[in-house]
């Protein structure tokens, strides 16, 4: 299994099985998640308990992080800095 | 596919992030015009970790922003949001579409984020740049009038 504390990683459920001690391991001593997949669907998240709670406090939908991206009051960057970014930093 | 929300979701891409926290770029305006767009349609979004990474280097790293604060703040904001589970294992996909003689103009990230969209079955992505276009998605700009 890759290593990927960000996002939850996707296994099947035979997979789960076989490496069930692993997963409690990764879980438990480093707060990785795991999703198990079943029909080729996600079906059960493993995740730690405290992680989980201290999640409920925090949580932000994916569009509040957007419009929160424009309270960031930002200015004086090229006009065209979001079209040709990749222009600016890697050349 | 691991998307189940059908087709109330969107991926987005790292020029709509950077539209967004550059006040004075001239995509901020469409940008946030959509985010609204999206959050009172309660979009369900895929903001894949790589494009944040791609943005938060833009802000820390241009020659004319360097705003490493800038990256931080994003970071931090990212690391707060709530998990969306989509499909991320894309690696073999990229390696499979990306075209090292004409994919001068477009960088392994755009392959990346074509990549994700398709593994998730999700047509609308939250950026300007007509390669995704000419690949079969549509661009939130242009549903968003």
């Amino acid at each position: 299994m890759s290593d990927n504390k960000l996002m939850p990683q996707i296994v099947s459920a035979t997979k789960a099985r076989n490496n069930f001690a692993e997963i409690v391991n990764r879980v438990f001593y480093r707060g990785e998640e795991f999703i198990v997949q079943k029909k080729g669907k996600p079906a059960v998240l493993i995740t730690r308990v405290k992680k989980k709670q201290e999640e409920v406090k925090r949580k932000m939908t994916s569009s509040e992080f957007l419009l929160k991206l424009a309270t960031y009051h930002f200015k004086g960057g090229p006009k065209d800095l979001a079209k040709n970014h990749d222009k600016y930093v890697w050349e | 596919m691991i998307n189940t929300f059908g087709s109330k979701s969107a991926i987005v891409d790292a020029d709509a992030l950077i539209g967004l926290i550059h006040e004075t770029d001239a995509l901020h305006s469409s940008c946030l015009k959509i985010a609204k767009y999206l959050h009172r349609r309660k979009f369900l979004l895929f903001i894949p970790y790589p494009i944040v990474l791609e943005a938060a280097t833009t802000l820390a790293k241009d020659k004319t922003i360097k705003r490493p604060d800038l990256a931080a703040r994003l970071l931090k904001d990212y690391a707060t949001v709530e998990k969306t589970f989509f499909d991320t294992q894309v690696g073999e996909t990229v390696a499979e579409i990306y075209q090292s003689k004409t994919s001068k103009k477009n960088t392994p990230f755009d392959y990346y984020v074509l990549a994700c969209a398709r593994k998730n079955n999700i047509k609308l992505v939250f950026s300007f740049d007509s390669f995704y276009e000419k690949n079969g998605l549509v661009l939130l700009k242009n549903v968003v009038k």
